[in-house]
């Protein structure tokens, strides 16, 4: 009440800011390494970790944005590991080109995908991509000559980036942390941007209520295709980025890696684009904590995992608004409800109260009273 | 579509007519929702189609905003052929239409709700990073019309949350927020109470003084009186010498957080029908779902029959006797009548064979036999309310908990209903009517619960309740 937070912190676009400093604060990270308080292998770990944040929030604007569930998103990934690893090796050594050429050839597949699927709905336009994905994965397994095949593409090198003289190595793995930091900042920023626009805002439409959407005019087929091609160019990106953290071969277009994009999502909240990186932290750390102690982890992060799904939908970052919603309330009426007048007092009845039912044209009910924490904290003031 | 037409003319300039429909035919299997249909609408006037629910309008209506294709015939818009064309492009070239079942974007508020409308005509509307904050033209467009159907002090909620009347008037708020040449309004006050109905006919009059409008309703002022038989129903006496079949005993239930009933007390005899009135949001469907079983009361007693059912799971409940026919005929869309009449057989232990179960049902309702065929999504209103009342019948059944029985069905179909009604009475089976036709349920019920804000307000026969107007006017803003 008393701290006056800038505008752009305050109100329900708030979160995304928040987020943003987040992000600033990961700059940090390098350091601790340098003063030796952790190894060079928490550098590595944060590296990936953003990557695959990134791979997270692609899926965030098709899932959580528009309402698709594509199966597919490894697709993007892989080709953009295989885009930006066989650019280095075989065009030229510059991470530019690499980039350049993963976002047009990521963009002409998830327009052909989309082009192909988005025609039909459900659980078909699912399958449709899970199917497209497992080709890619078919033929990278298969173009011995290309891709490598099984064995993959090794002594893929490291560019480097910078005019001379000041040049840097990406294969400097501080180097690469902030070169992968900039970008996600960058990309997340482009996407806050995006779904507060006009056009984001017709995909959330088109999320809600596509019959609605349609009937007022907009031509729904083309917004979720764009939002398909979008969500495609920034998994593209991302497996880009991973290519020059690992090496590449054809897992990185399994369909488990899709897995682990929708899980990041389910679990840290779609929705909200900072949800699904903060899906992919806590996901890839759960991992890494649970797998040290016991090669079961997979069975431990599903318990979690389904446990989240029942009880907080909106994942990680909606358990605020959970407790806030359900428990809380519950604990303070059961810890002061000796009787039933008590209750009474104690209900949030100040609505109706404050709107006489014979004054009203319509109903007095359900205005602001039912969960206000069902969309986001916090919605008083928006410009 | 036989139904009656009604012209009212706004002014005597226009005479181009803005739509045209030749010949238009929907035929669903080899039944024919909408057969050769020629409709003219001339510009800056208020065209009215009536008809009983299952005529064919709402079928109209999708043809003519390109929700389905017709099986025959054509539809012109300003003299252009609209026929094949999707829904969006024919929304944007000037013609919008509301929806009868509330169809608005759920999860966003309820400017934003206004707002998407008023983008579309924006040459912005898909910009990929301007912040749609900065579209001042639209946004002040989207505030204006909010203030126009009086939503303006809601305009930060979440559109779920608004009361049902509310968000009728943001469906149309929706619709004119498009700038439409031709607005096509279907239904916009169904399931409204009476007041309801008078606030919204008097917001769509203010707000479409030079618009072209094509209208759908059954619910006009003159259907209604011819409706008005004005049965005088059982006075007096019925609460003697009966068994209590349902005692509601002081209960209190909440959604999440949110405190609804407020200790609410009544019962139900046998052979009798038993009215809850009251108005939207006032309590009545959380009744009905809290001696179901579906949102269990946190304190006080239901009995039935003697046992205590408070917190029992619903199929139990179920199975003890008490059937629910739900709010908004919820019926199983892809089987057939006869499919889901069986479903419930299947559901509940049936003296004698399934065939004779059905046999039983059909008698009562004959509509349902002839159409024993057909996908239960093909039905009309009224048809799926009959079915949904025909399934609660089969097999033992002690108290009939009927929800807006007759919400958004035609004063035609709500006689059916009625008698429908006084037969079930007639078989010795008890009813709970949550209704907001307060002139169906004097008719129907032999005694009425008025509830408010969650609390019970009156308690009485139907002639009791004849002699407090006041009552009447007080809860639920009509004159019986």
């Amino acid at each position: 009440m008393s701290l006056k937070l800038p505008r752009l912190l305050r109100g329900r676009e708030g979160g995304y800011y928040w987020f943003l400093l987040f992000l600033f604060l990961f700059a940090l990270l390098p350091l601790g390494v340098v003063a030796k308080i952790y190894s060079s292998f928490y550098l590595r770990f944060g590296t990936e970790l953003l990557i695959l944040g990134l791979f997270a929030l692609s899926v965030d604007i098709i899932m959580g944005y528009t309402g698709l569930v594509s199966l597919g998103p490894a697709a993007f990934f892989g080709i953009g590991a295989y885009a930006g690893a066989l650019t280095l090796l075989k065009l030229a050594n510059s991470i530019w080109l690499a980039l350049a050429i993963t976002l047009v050839l990521s963009w002409m597949v998830a327009w052909l995908i989309g082009y192909l699927s988005i025609r039909i709905r459900g659980v078909y336009f699912a399958m449709l991509t899970l199917a497209f994905a497992e080709m890619f994965h078919e033929l990278a397994f298969n173009w011995q000559s290309f891709t490598g095949g099984s064995d993959g593409l090794t002594g893929v090198p490291r560019p480097e980036i910078g005019i001379p003289p000041f040049v840097l190595s990406l294969g400097n793995p501080h180097v690469f942390f902030y070169f992968v930091l900039v970008v996600v900042i960058l990309v997340y920023y482009g996407c806050v941007r995006l779904v507060n626009s006009p056009f984001g805002h017709v995909l959330q439409a088109i999320r809600d209520n596509e019959e609605r959407a349609e009937f007022i005019g907009y031509d729904v087929r083309i917004f979720k295709r764009r939002s398909f091609v979008i969500s495609g160019i920034i998994g593209g990106l991302s497996g880009s980025l991973f290519a020059l953290l690992r090496f590449v071969d054809p897992d990185v277009l399994h369909w488990f890696i899709s897995a682990e994009a929708l899980v990041m999502n389910l679990f840290g909240g779609m929705g909200t684009l900072y949800g699904p990186i903060i899906g992919a932290i806590v996901f890839l750390f759960s991992k890494d904590l649970i797998s040290s102690y016991t090669e079961h982890w997979r069975l431990i992060l599903g318990v979690i995992f389904v446990g989240f799904v029942i009880y907080s939908p909106r994942g990680i970052v909606g358990l605020y608004g959970t407790f806030r919603g359900k428990v809380i309330p519950v604990l303070l009426f059961k810890l002061r409800r000796p009787g039933v007048g008590e209750t009474r007092k104690a209900t949030p009845d100040l609505v109706r109260d404050a709107n006489p039912v014979v004054e009203r044209e319509s109903s007095p009910k359900l205005k602001g009273d039912l969960p206000v924490h069902e969309r986001e904290a916090g919605t008083e003031d928006k410009e | 579509m036989k139904g009656k037409r009604a012209q009212k003319i706004r002014n005597d300039q226009g005479m181009v007519p803005i739509l045209e429909t030749e010949r238009i035919t929907k035929a669903f299997g080899n039944m024919f929702a909408v057969n050769q249909f020629d409709l003219h609408v001339e510009e800056g006037k208020l065209k009215s189609i009536i008809g009983p629910n299952g005529a064919g309008k709402t079928t109209l209506f999708n043809v003519i905003s390109g929700k389905i294709r017709p099986t025959m015939g054509r539809v012109k818009f300003k003299g252009e052929d609209i026929t094949n064309l999707s829904p969006n492009s024919i929304s944007r070239r000037g013609l919008a239409r509301s929806f009868q079942i509330t169809n608005i974007f759920p999860n966003l508020t309820v400017f934003e709700n206004v707002r998407l409308a008023v983008q579309q005509k924006d040459k912005k509307r898909s910009s990929y990073f301007t912040p749609v904050s900065s579209l001042g033209e639209t946004n002040r467009k989207a505030k204006e019309i909010l203030n126009q159907i009086g939503l303006i002090e809601y305009q930060e909620s979440v559109a779920r949350n608004l009361s049902y009347g509310d968000q009728r008037h943001l469906e149309i708020g929706i619709t004119l927020a498009m700038e439409p040449d031709l607005l096509m309004l279907d239904e916009p006050t169904s399931g409204m109470s009476s007041l309801e109905t008078q606030a919204t006919v008097r917001l769509i009059d203010k707000l479409t003084e030079n618009l072209t409008i094509l209208l759908i309703e059954h619910k006009m002022d003159v259907v209604m009186s011819v409706s008005d038989t004005g049965e005088g129903s059982t006075g007096a006496g019925s609460l003697f010498g009966r068994t209590v079949v349902l005692r509601v005993e002081n209960i209190h239930t909440y959604y999440g957080p949110s405190y609804i009933l407020h200790g609410i007390s009544l019962n139900v005899q046998e052979k009798e029908v038993v009215s809850l009135l009251g108005r939207n949001g006032a309590g009545k469907t959380t009744t009905i779902r809290s001696i179901m079983g579906l949102t269990p009361p946190r304190e006080g007693r239901i009995i039935f029959h003697e046992i205590e059912i408070a917190g029992r799971p619903p199929h139990e409940i179920f199975r003890r006797g008490i059937k629910l026919v739900p709010q908004g005929k919820q019926i199983l869309p892809a089987l057939t009548v006869e499919e889901n009449l069986k479903l419930a057989v299947l559901k509940t232990e049936v003296e004698g064979s399934e065939k004779k179960e059905l046999e039983r049902v059909y008698e009562k309702f004959p509509i349902l036999k002839e159409r024993r065929k057909q996908p239960g999504g093909h039905l009309s209103g009224g048809e799926r309310q009959m079915l949904a009342i025909a399934r609660v019948l089969i097999g033992k059944t002690g108290l009939i908990l009927l929800d807006e029985p007759t919400e958004g069905l035609a004063p035609l179909i709500v006689k059916e209903i009625r008698n429908t009604i006084e037969e079930i009475k007639g078989e010795g089976v008890a009813l709970l009517l949550a209704e907001q036709n307060v002139k169906m349920a004097l008719e129907v019920a032999d005694r009425h619960y008025i509830i408010d804000k969650g609390t019970v307000k009156f308690e009485g026969t139907t002639q009791q309740l004849r002699d407090k107007q006041g009552i009447l006017e007080t809860y639920l803003g009509v004159t019986a």
